[in-house]
């Protein structure tokens, strides 16, 4: 290569690298901010409720040690207990969290496999994202598979070789899909083979392994579909199979089974008989439906029972238990739970208040009278063979539909749940958001519930189809205020979950919505049809006979109506109602006229359900609109804003939305800042939907259903579909992120004013078998952004008064993005004197004024300065005044505090060394430490009348001295955040007195007597005793 | 050749090197000879002792802290409240403490049950990553993770006690951002929790870089801010002030 090559080489190579160099850097300028990188450390906070709990898909437990159990939810994750279900912790946070099965590896019970996607499919069921498995006890999960397969019902590990699993895939709900049956891995989930396969439409429902053969399998497969109006079970795929070698060859045993199209079935064999096999079979036979049994392993059937019981609503119960030792106890889920000894003859139902929808029941096999079972409303355990039951209250899997907050302080969350009616509950309370907090308004599955804009006493809630109520809080009533037909109106058609809404320009209006919008002005006492029909009206849309060869007719299935209404802030005239065919319309009249505005969408596939509708508050003419597919097979997420009242419309959507789109939310202050809730979690954009970014922290991948801005607090209220209500405190800073601010290496956000509350509390021992929600730290917000997480150098943040002075020194956080830090408006506590036990009562310090601080951020050279308001609480019950007397007191009494600890530290020193030099005197010069001795002896007489010097912390407690006497009555007074009572004023007089008289008897102590003896010393050439100055002592650690 | 011909070249060098950098994987070793070359900022010695003196914030109160460690594991920390002064020690045989609140005792005792456990896993001088082998534990590279916004390198240990740790450190850097392991929750002490420990303000003493700011989370929770003011290196500790006794 001569001269001229290589350096055309070399400017080729550093061109190159340059290019590459190039494009990263333009891709990091380029890039928006995202993720980690805004939210940084903001949290969100979860507050249940657990008090009813909700849907459960599956259990399973550690056989050789059942008290570590798995709970697989409908729609919110994984939960694991190590406790029998005394405390629960989620382990499956990170992904979909709707659960189709959990399967210990019994073998390695710290490896469990989970399948998400529940096979339970009623209407409002979420969808799945895969096999997971975990090999760590549910710290770590990785994906095996079927990431597309929707719902995975069966997972069966092999008894005596871990790599060898079975998995059945139910598969899609909406559509056809080829992953469906039985599956195989024989090297731990690397790789799977298809087993059994029927067709698109069929997957399998239920797999169960002989006990004590593991090459005999049992598969139930079934042909299933819904859409947005209709629902099938059953179809010629159906049929249940059997392999005798591990999947390889399966064979049809229909012996004794009705002829013809067959449903849903389960299907278990007896763990300690396996040749007696149970099945339930839903068949075109209804009169056949029923529970079958073989006792030759499933050659040949026998219907042996047709109770209510056993062939209720198989697509939602088609699952059996036989009991581990005994083949003729066989547990049926249902409506109820029903239980047969005799070998499914005869059945009874389980009682004792336990919550109807039955789905898996897990029995103990170490104690067989040890039954948990997992119902509509969670987890139930019974020790006595299923006799009574106890529920466990502490899973706050709760699913919301819709959510509402009323502007109580604190303010109340509204909401209707699935199968667990109405319930309000408040945002926090004292020691936590508690079960008993919360109350229920209505039954049924329920949800819109909201209070009355004025009217404390008036909340509205609703049941499915339509069903409102308005319910008089103060005097328990409940009236029905659903709109009804009147003379030659048609039916109205409500959804399965009807949207109403209250005015915004009129406490008393409530809008309803069926395929027309009800207006009315009377809180529902009278209704205003408004015309037309808003649905496309489709009679192929409006079929009743839906279930399949099981009619189930339950208003699920009902369409072709309004599903979400958004009435403008701005006028009053202007509404946007969204149906489930896909319409959505726009009046900007009150109703006179409407405008189909969905065909001006592009690429939104006909007939497409409108989740959600947002009217702009900042511009009449601008609206969002989210739209879900996913009921016909079609999981994007559509996302769309207007701005010119629905005549053209930009899509919002970008591929880091994960899951399809239920509800939009615009802020209520920043046009920007959108929310967006999906199946698969929220979203946040802080550009107007230009960039989304998922929010992780503390918030699961649950599906968000419904959201609320609440206007005096700024939370992001989330009614999710699975972990209850999730509260993002204050998500005003997210409006003031712009790129400017983003590229700064930090930068102040304006906080809201510090409110000085008092939250109360009070004493009580829960224990750990009730879910308590997270209240919002009290404490004040500083709030900065930073670029890059801080890594070298220091980082602190020191807060002034107005006076300069220096009043608290706060850790900063070092998050990139947003850092949110707490800061508690107290000085620190009193430096006390030292005792032989605490002095309780001055273990913090007062609050302080109300007013203007200086925040100082020092992050290595540079420094950030901006304030922080401090003011009362607006309700506060106490006067300026009060609230003045309160601040004089504390600090006086805590200067005495520091007063007297500086005496106690002087006369301690003295006593201490004089002590010290006594014994080291004591043979050389005996007069000198007899006189030491004395003067230790004088000192200790003096530092016990100031502090406790001996006893415990308990009850071996000594007398209280002027230590404890004082910080008593400092921690009374500063405990509570008005005047002081006349009582407590005077014996600060009485207190103060004696702190003086001490304080002036060691500084005479102090200048006289210790000159003194420093004067003998000095003679004896001993060194002096040195006692340190109050500034010193103030400036020490101890 | 033509002149377009080098063109396409370099663009296509470009993109070589643009994937390259996109796609190297660091290898353990390479991760953990970048951390100690950040840690050992311009020390020739290796780092033995530490003593960090500063301030924990928990539950909005905060108390003066002391830490002591040298290696092996040689572990100490007091925190002093009111006068009255909580420790949690180990010397490499026995865990034990004073804690002098109502319930506890001011006179030393040991450390049982998930107490000693916790403790016994926070006590190596050194990262479990570093000689692992030697040390019986098992280190693996996961790969990278953004932890608060920074991009983290991932290190799984297995330690010999079967405890798992893990650790992330900065890429660009090498330092320790992160550390997740078992420990006692603060309000539940018989209980084992999974602890995240973050550290910043990294400030070179001695030649060392040494973080002067540690928090520690459970579930995502600040549980308690430990801010050091003064942090001296590789001065002698004498072992016993790390070992049981009647007298402390």
């Amino acid at each position: 290569m001569n001269i001229i090559q290589k350096t055309k080489w070399a400017m080729l190579v550093w061109c190159g690298i340059l290019w590459s160099g190039m494009t990263l850097t333009y891709a990091q300028t380029k890039k928006p901010l995202k993720g980690g990188k805004i939210f940084g450390t903001m949290q969100a906070r979860h507050i249940g409720p657990a008090v009813m709990s909700g849907r459960v898909s599956d259990i399973d437990g550690v056989n050789s040690d059942p008290k570590t159990f798995y709970v697989g939810t409908a729609g919110g994750g994984v939960w694991k207990t190590t406790s029998g279900g005394v405390n629960f912790r989620p382990v499956f946070d990170k992904h979909s969290q709707s659960i189709g099965k959990v399967t210990v590896d019994q073998q390695n019970p710290k490896t469990i496999w989970v399948g998400t996607g529940e096979p339970w499919v009623r209407n409002s069921v979420s969808v799945g994202t895969g096999l997971y498995k975990t090999t760590d006890g549910g710290k770590n999960w990785k994906l095996m598979g079927f990431k597309d397969s929707e719902r995975i019902s069966e997972i069966i590990v092999h008894p005596k070789n871990s790599d060898i699993v079975y998995v059945g895939v139910l598969g899609h709900l909406w559509d056809a899909h080829r992953t469906r049956g039985v599956y195989k891995t024989e090297d731990g989930g690397k790789t799977w083979k298809q087993l059994l396969y029927v067709d698109e439409n069929t997957g399998l429902a239920d797999m169960a392994m002989d006990a004590k053969n593991p090459e005999v399998i049992y598969a139930s497969m079934w042909q299933f579909r819904r859409s947005p109006d209709f629902f099938e079970s059953g179809g010629k795929g159906s049929a249940l199979y059997k392999t005798t070698d591990g999947g390889k060859t399966w064979k049809k045993i229909h012996n004794g089974f009705p002829k013809g199209v067959l449903g849903r079935m389960a299907v278990q064999p007896a763990p300690s008989k396996p040749n007696i096999v149970y099945a339930t079979v839903e068949s075109e036979k209804r009169a056949k439906n029923g529970l079958y049994k073989s006792t030759d392993g499933g050659t040949n059937w026998k219907l042996i029972n047709t109770d209510f019981g056993v062939v209720v609503r198989p697509f939602y119960f088609a699952r059996l238990v036989v009991d581990p030792k005994d083949e003729n106890k066989v547990f049926k889920m249902g409506l109820n739970l029903i239980i047969s000894k005799d070998g499914g003859k005869r059945f009874r139902t389980v009682g004792s208040g336990v919550h109807s929808d039955m789905h898996t029941v897990w029995v103990n096999p170490q104690n067989t009278k040890n039954i948990l079972v997992g119902t509509d409303g969670g987890v139930y355990q019974s020790f006595d063979d299923g006799m009574f039951f106890m529920h466990l209250k502490n899973l706050p899997i709760s699913q919301f539909y819709r959510v509402s907050v009323d502007n109580e302080r604190p303010y109340n969350v509204y909401g209707g749940l699935q199968d667990n009616g109405s319930w309000v509950g408040p945002s926090r309370s004292s020691n936590g958001v508690q079960n008993r907090d919360w109350s229920n308004l209505g039954g049924g599955d329920g949800f819109v519930a909201m209070r009355h804009p004025k009217n404390k006493n008036l909340v509205y809630c609703e049941m499915q189809g339509g069903k409102m109520w308005r319910y008089n809080l103060s005097s328990g009533q409940r009236k029905t205020i659903t709109p009804m037909p009147q003379q030659n109106d048609p039916k109205y058609r409500f959804n399965w979950n009807t949207p109403a809404v209250l005015s915004v320009h009129n406490p008393n209006r409530l809008y309803m919505g069926s395929q027309f919008l009800h207006i009315s002005n009377d809180n529902g006492e009278s209704w205003k049809k408004i015309l037309p029909d808003l649905t496309t009206n489709s009679p192929k849309r409006q079929r009743r006979a839906s279930g399949g060869l099981t009619p189930d007719v339950s208003a699920a299935e009902t369409n072709t109506t309004i599903f979400t209404i958004s009435e403008s802030v701005l006028d009053e005239k202007v509404i946007w109602v969204g149906t489930d065919d896909g319409n959505l319309q726009v009046t900007m009249n009150g109703g006179k006229s409407w405008m189909n505005a969905t065909p001006n969408i592009k690429g939104l596939p006909k007939n497409t359900w409108c989740s959600s509708v947002e009217a702009s508050r900042f511009d009449k003419n601008t609206a969002y609109a989210t739209f879900d597919g996913h009921r016909t097979g079609d999981k994007k997420a559509y996302v769309y804003q207007t701005t010119d009242g629905g005549k053209t419309w930009k899509s919002l959507a970008t591929a880091d939305i994960k899951g399809y789109a239920h509800v939009i939310r615009e802020d209520l202050k920043s046009r920007d800042l959108l929310f967006l809730g999906t199946e698969l979690g929220l979203y946040i954009s802080i550009d107007q939907g230009k960039n989304w970014s998922r929010f992780k922290n503390n918030l699961p991948m649950v599906s968000i259903r419904d959201m609320v801005l609440q206007a005096n607090e700024d939370d992001l209220v989330m009614g999710t579909h699975g972990r209850g209500i999730i509260i993002i405190d204050d998500i005003s800073p997210l409006r003031q992120i712009t790129p400017e601010i983003a590229s700064k290496k930090l930068h102040f956000l304006k906080p809201k004013p510090i409110i000085i509350r008092t939250l109360g509390g009070g004493q009580e021992f829960p224990g750990a078998a009730e879910f308590v929600g997270e209240n919002p730290n009290p404490a004040g917000k500083i709030i900065y952004f930073q670029k890059k997480r801080h890594i070298f150098g220091s980082m602190k943040i020191e807060i002034f008064d107005a006076k300069g002075k220096k009043v608290s020194t706060v850790p900063a956080a070092k998050s990139a993005g947003l850092n949110v830090v707490y800061w508690n408006p107290r000085l620190k506590a009193p430096k006390t004197p030292k005792a032989k036990t605490f002095t309780f009562g001055a273990f913090n310090g007062p609050l302080l004024p109300e007013g203007t601080y200086t925040v100082k951020l020092t992050k290595g050279k540079d420094k950030f300065e901006t304030t922080i308001e401090v003011k009362a609480d607006p309700n506060s019950p106490y006067t300026a005044a009060d609230r003045k007397a309160y601040q004089q007191t504390t600090m006086h009494l805590y200067n005495l505090i520091e007063k007297l600890a500086y005496t106690a530290n002087v006369v301690q020193t003295i006593m201490k060394s004089t002590a010290a030099k006594a014994k080291s005197e004591v043979k050389r010069n005996k007069r000198l430490a007899k006189k030491l001795k004395t003067m230790s002896n004088e000192m200790a007489a003096f530092n016990s009348e100031l502090v406790i010097t001996s006893g415990d912390n308990y009850t071996d407690s000594a007398e209280e001295r002027l230590n404890e006497k004082l910080a008593a009555l400092y921690g009374e007074v500063s405990a509570y955040s008005g005047r002081p009572s006349k009582d407590q004023l005077q014996r600060v007089d009485v207190l103060e007195k004696k702190v003086e008289a001490a304080y002036q008897r060691m500084l005479k102590i102090k200048n006289k007597d210790l000159k003194s003896m420093n004067a003998r010393l000095a003679k004896a050439n001993i060194g002096e005793i040195k006692v340190k100055t109050m500034e010193e002592f103030k400036k020490s650690d101890k | 050749m033509k002149k377009h011909t080098w063109v396409i070249r370099g663009i296509l060098l470009g993109v070589y090197c643009l994937v390259a950098q996109l796609t190297y994987a660091q290898t353990l070793k390479e991760v953990i000879a970048l951390h100690q070359k950040s840690v050992q900022a311009t020390s020739k010695s290796k780092l033995t002792s530490m003593v960090l003196k500063g301030t924990t914030t928990m539950g909005g109160m905060e108390f003066v802290t002391q830490v002591y460690r040298k290696t092996p594991h040689f572990f100490k920390v007091e925190v002093t409240i009111q006068g009255k002064t909580l420790v949690n020690a180990y010397d490499g045989a026995n865990a034990w403490q004073i804690y002098p609140f109502p319930g506890g005792s001011d006179k030393p005792q040991y450390m049982a049950g998930a107490a000693k456990t916790s403790t016994i896993i926070d006590a190596d001088f050194e990262y479990e990553f570093i000689d692992a082998a030697k040390k019986g534990h098992k280190a693996t590279l996961e790969g990278t993770e953004e932890v608060e916004g920074s991009t983290c390198y991932k290190i799984k240990v297995v330690r010999k006690d079967q405890q798992v740790k893990t650790f992330f450190l900065d890429t660009d850097s090498g330092v320790l951002i992160m550390a997740r392991g078992k420990s006692v929750h603060p309000m539940k002490p018989d209980v084992l929790v999974e602890k995240e420990t973050y550290q910043s303000d990294f400030k070179e003493v001695n030649g060392y870089m040494i973080a002067h700011y540690m928090e520690e989370r459970i579930d995502g929770k600040v549980i308690a801010k430990m801010q050091f003011d003064s942090v001296q290196v590789n001065e002698k500790i004498p072992n016993k002030i790390f070992t049981f006794s009647e007298k402390q």
